[in-house]
């Protein structure tokens, strides 16, 4: 082989790996008709969408939970785009990030009608998985998710 | 209960294994990450304890004395005993701490804290009622929803600017802004890794109290902010109070600011001018 021609199939072959590396980053979940992109920072979490779907991707209002063993669940309740996370509220345990989210995180020096409103869309978000787990027969975390709907719905005077 | 120690733990201290474990245990159930109490007194543990006394110390040293204030309030919250083997103390230089404090602050200043394990607050401040501000500023605009909208009110409009206060931009009422930029730089001062974190929720904004169409957001003047601490919002009503929030309060307070903690229904993130500090602005606003 010509040294020209096997620098060219190196430079493919590194064109793939890292095509491949960026997919990794972007890794994708759910059910098939229903498909979300993992945040970054739940890396080591298994995550479950409950809400609406569009076009094969979680688009509208639900909960995104994820779980780890041992620990207590994250949660973002609000409104997804195309797949990502993108208005609403991550509720941890120390607190909650709110407002509009890009690329897992809440965007910086957000205006307060903002925040407000991503609480309002996580609040309904909540109460309609509430409603939901309640038609489905689990009353215990219908009652759940309707209490942290109030919550959420409280926390902006 | 009070807990004792036979001489001194941390920075410099004579760090006795049973002393140390004792402390490693007082600050765990703080809140701090101080990992397994294993005797050692290491950068986490100092850094633990320089973190933990940045609440009520103007210079915390990282030490723990016997009868001291630091261990007075380490036990407040009680003290479970647990077995522990003897292990040898070590000796830490102060760049390894102010890399343990830095690398830690996220989680270590969003942890939280009881609001009933901090006695009284607000000291000296009295909080603004709505028919006060009504009273004082007028009715920011006619007619309010649920939703934020602008000032109206002409005399109030003019004094509403927009303005960096250091971590962030805020829109408010100009004193009040101008406060909280005097307020940020003595954070900044005195817990800077506090003021590292700090970020806000807005602090215009004219609206009803949610729920209500008569009670108007102590927002709608510009006189109140609601802070995050490392992109975390403070939940309301739970209690609990991010303790990062706890440090900044005082500095708050200094300046005539009243925190919402000291609410009925606590409201940690929320910080708003006091009555007194109100009174000194009225004159101007005409």
């Amino acid at each position: 082989m010509r040294p020209f021609s096997a620098i060219r199939i190196a430079l493919v072959l590194g064109a793939v790996f890292v095509a491949q590396a960026l997919l990794g980053a972007q890794e994708t979940l759910g059910r098939k008709d229903c498909r979300f992109v993992r945040p970054p920072q739940w890396a080591e979490r298994s995550l479950n969408w409950d809400g609406q779907c569009l076009a094969g991707k979680a688009h509208g209002l639900g909960v995104l939970r994820a779980y780890r063993k041992g620990e207590e669940p994250i949660v973002f309740y609000g409104r997804m785009a195309q797949g990502e996370m993108a208005l609403g509220v991550i509720e941890t345990r120390a607190g909650y990030q709110a407002g509009r989210f890009s690329g897992g995180s809440t965007v910086d020096e957000q205006a307060r009608e903002v925040i407000i409103d991503a609480f309002e869309r996580a609040s309904a978000a909540a109460r309609a998985f509430s409603q939901r787990l309640g038609k489905a027969g689990n009353q215990a975390s219908a009652a759940h998710y309707l209490r942290k709907s109030e919550e959420l719905a409280r926390q902006m005077d | 209960m009070q807990i004792t120690i036979e001489a001194s733990v941390g920075k410099l201290g004579s760090n006795r294994v049973d002393d140390v474990v004792k402390v490693q245990h007082l600050l765990a159930q703080q809140g701090m990450p101080v990992g397994r109490a294993d005797g050692k007194c290491g950068p986490r543990t100092i850094a633990a304890i320089t973190t933990f006394q940045a609440g009520f110390l103007h210079r915390p040293d990282g030490l723990v004395e016997p009868g001291g204030k630091t261990l007075k309030r380490l036990s407040m919250v009680g003290f479970r005993p647990a077995a522990s083997g003897p292990v040898a103390a070590a000796v830490v230089s102060p760049q390894e701490i102010r890399k343990e404090v830095a690398a830690d602050a996220g989680t270590s200043l969003t942890r939280l804290v009881a609001r009933s394990s901090l006695g009284p607050l607000n000291s000296g401040l009295t909080a603004v009622s709505n028919s006060y501000m009504l009273k004082h500023l007028g009715k920011p605009r006619e007619s309010f929803s649920s939703n934020c909208q602008p000032v109206t009110n002409q005399k109030l409009k003019k004094h509403i600017k927009t303005a960096s206060v250091g971590p962030f931009r805020v829109t408010g009422l100009s004193p009040a802004v101008d406060s909280l930029g005097r307020i940020m730089a003595d954070i900044a001062k005195k817990q800077p890794d506090v003021y590292a974190l700090l970020g806000t929720a807005g602090m215009l904004c004219c609206r009803y109290v949610r729920g209500s169409t008569t009670s108007i957001s102590n927002h709608s003047w510009g006189t109140a902010v609601d802070l995050t601490l490392n992109k975390v919002l403070d939940k309301r009503g739970d209690g609990m109070v991010q303790y990062g929030l706890t440090v900044i309060a005082p500095i708050f307070n200094e300046h005539g600011w009243y925190w919402g903690a000291g609410f009925h229904t606590e409201d940690a993130m929320h910080f708003e001018v006091g009555r007194a500090l109100l009174d000194q602005f009225v004159p101007d606003i005409k």
